[in-house]
């Protein structure tokens, strides 16, 4: 529940911002408009109420970038791209692999700007860590975008073993991550 | 110096990794897009999925294994006002650790370095078992200061495990008053003590002239004044002052602070300018042999001192300077006072002078017999009888006040004790000397019976 002393905590904290924090925090709403733009270039009408909503929650996101508000913010970007890139556009042109990068370069800024309070400073050997990261991410999804494209230009009929193998990998890595991301305390009490 | 630690965190206690926001973000997407793209048949959410996956399977395999210890410390528990010391925060088992941070509160009269107190540190690509923070905090105004605490959090590798926030617990430490610049010509007016500096009331060995008178049994050769006794025709020796030690006690009044304090070199409160004008005092009687003692009125704790001399008694002296708290006890009964002051003793009262029970206690010593000067410590340029910039009510207040002190002030004056206003070297003087003066004079008792 947001109070008044919250309210004031958040406040200090931004006016206490140091340059890179700003800069980092900068990072989410602009990566949002981006996103916005490549949705509106790839994909058909955007709803203006929605892009509003999702504008609000990058600034959240910016205030907040140690909460839950980055994690939403990405799930409504991601939304937002399956309702509006409808199903006559082509779906692995330029604009997938873009706007796959925006999403980890708006996911590593939260992650640096989460680090610890409004003042800390993320040092350039960090930073530098986290930008071969960011590289070592950005190349795995253009990986898997060039491998859809060929697969794609293949043009492979569908099988449905395939997509039950697909899905048994995606519910094993559900499965390993409920295991892994439960609270210690609370696999110990099991 | 051993320096201070503070206990190890009760804060860490029973803390352990837990999934951080970053990892939470990664793994619930990449989970979440993988299974719409294979359920819809949506390759593109594969592409926005398959770089959280990697983050969040990097991250797993870097869980650390062991949870860390933190600890901080202080490099020193003693400094002196506007000197500083070092807070260290250290991190023991750190050895999964990426990124250690810490937050130190900012208490009054404290500033750190960094300004905000928030320290960082990257840990090398070679894993260390330790990690350490390091700031630097200085002390603005003398009395028990605290730093170093705060929170205190780490980071995994790739962010995917985030330790604490742990609360670090504060470490006391002393900041002792930097003493005002004083010096003294004048003379204790009764030094009774055995070897000093301050001439005595009677003949002895020293270096101030006394006189010359015919030679005893018993003088020194080296004292005869030849000329004089080629002149007479008879012995004659120069005689000279005896030189003795004085007690000093200080006394000093901290039931009541008048005026806001800016710590060191900002504007000074009237306990700022009774404490510093103690320690200069203390300090400049110390050095020149003198005993000094403390006793400080409105303090439940370490109000007393008694007369003693040297460096060591200094140091005890700042110290408990350093540990008044205004307004601590107001209610000094001066009936039930015992000083244990010296016969012969200055007694100087550091006081803004603006409560009864102060005056009481000065009259009382006075009519012992022992030498009284009031040092009034109220701050310059806090008089707003004629301020505009207060309300009517506000300035009708401080002329209240002000008749109400003018009253004490002339209480005091009235039992012949010198009121002065600190104004550093020199203060003393004109009254020690009053004092002297007042002394060489006969008893009126020793007149009446000759």
């Amino acid at each position: 529940m947001s109070t008044a002393s919250d309210r004031q905590r958040i406040l200090d904290g931004l006016s206490r911002l140091s340059r890179v924090q700003l800069l980092l925090r900068a990072c989410l709403p602009a990566t949002t408009v981006l996103m916005l733009v490549l949705v509106r270039v790839a994909g058909s009408e955007l709803s203006t109420l929605y892009a509003v909503v999702v504008l609000l929650v990058s600034l959240a996101a910016a205030a907040l970038p140690d909460s839950s508000a980055p994690f939403f913010l990405v799930v409504a970007l991601a939304a937002l791209w399956v309702v509006s890139v409808d199903e006559q556009s082509d779906r692995l042109d330029v604009f997938v692999l873009l706007a796959g990068w925006d999403l980890l370069v708006l996911h590593v800024a939260a992650t640096l700007a989460g680090y610890g309070p409004p003042g800390t400073v993320v040092g350039r050997v960090l930073a530098l860590r986290w930008a071969g990261r960011l590289g070592l991410m950005a190349a795995a999804a253009t990986a898997v975008w060039l491998a859809a494209r060929a697969a794609s230009g293949l043009g492979l009929p569908s099988a449905g073993w395939v997509a039950a193998v697909a899905l048994g990998v995606v519910l094993a890595w559900v499965g390993y991550l409920a295991v892994r991301l439960r609270d210690p305390d609370t696999a110990d009490a099991d | 110096m051993g320096g201070v630690a503070g206990d190890d965190l009760a804060g860490w206690r029973g803390m352990t990794w837990r999934a951080s926001h970053v990892l939470v973000r990664s793994g619930l997407f990449s989970a979440a897009a993988a299974l719409v793209a294979v359920l819809l048949g949506r390759p593109d959410l594969l592409v926005f999925a398959v770089g959280f996956g990697v983050h969040a399977v990097v991250a797993i395999l870097h869980r650390p294994g062991e949870d860390p210890r933190a600890s901080s410390r202080l490099a020193r528990d003693t400094v002196r006002e506007g000197q500083g010391t070092r807070v260290r925060i250290g991190l023991e088992r750190a050895r999964g650790v990426e990124f250690v941070g810490a937050t130190l509160l900012t208490h009054p009269w404290t500033g750190y370095h960094p300004p905000n107190g928030v320290l960082t540190h990257t840990a090398s690509k070679s894993p260390s078992s330790t990690m350490r923070l390091v700031a630097e905090v200085a002390s603005l105004r003398w009395g028990r200061r605290e730093a170093g605490d705060g929170l205190v959090s780490a980071y995994s590798r790739w962010a995917g495990y985030q330790w604490g926030q742990a609360a670090l617990p504060a470490s006391p430490f002393t900041t002792l008053p930097v003493p005002g610049p004083f010096d003294s010509a004048a003379h204790a007016p009764h030094p009774i003590g055995l070897v000093g500096t301050h001439p005595a009331g009677r003949a002895g060995d020293g270096s101030e002239f006394a006189g010359i008178r015919p030679f005893v049994p018993g003088d020194r050769l080296r004292r005869i004044h030849w000329r004089v006794s080629l002149r007479t025709g008879a012995l004659h020796v120069t005689s000279t002052v005896a030189e003795q030690d004085a007690s000093v006690l200080l006394l000093v009044d901290s039931g009541v602070e008048i005026g806001a304090s800016g710590g060191l070199g900002g504007a000074e409160s009237s306990l700022d300018i009774a404490v510093r004008a103690a320690g200069a005092v203390a300090e400049h009687y110390l050095r020149n042999g003198d005993r000094v003692g403390l006793r400080v009125l409105g303090s439940t704790r370490h109000n007393a001192l008694p007369t003693s001399a040297g460096g060591r008694h200094l140091r005890r002296l700042l110290d408990v300077l350093a540990r008044i708290s205004p307004g601590e006890s107001r209610h000094v009964d001066a009936a039930r006072l015992r000083f244990q002051v010296p016969a012969g003793a200055v007694v100087l009262v550091f006081s803004p002078m603006l409560s009864d029970r102060v005056v009481a206690a000065t009259g009382l010593l006075a009519r012992r017999g022992l030498s009284v000067v009031v040092v009034d410590t109220l701050p310059a340029g806090l008089d707003r009888r004629e301020d505009p910039g207060h309300t009517t009510t506000e300035r009708l207040a401080w002329r209240l006040r002000s008749l109400e002190r003018d009253a004490l002030l002339g209480r005091v004056t009235r039992l012949g004790i010198p009121v002065v206003a600190w104004h550093g070297p020199g203060t003393l003087d004109d009254v020690l000397r009053g004092l002297g003066r007042r002394a060489a004079l006969p008893a009126r008792g020793a007149a009446v019976a000759r």
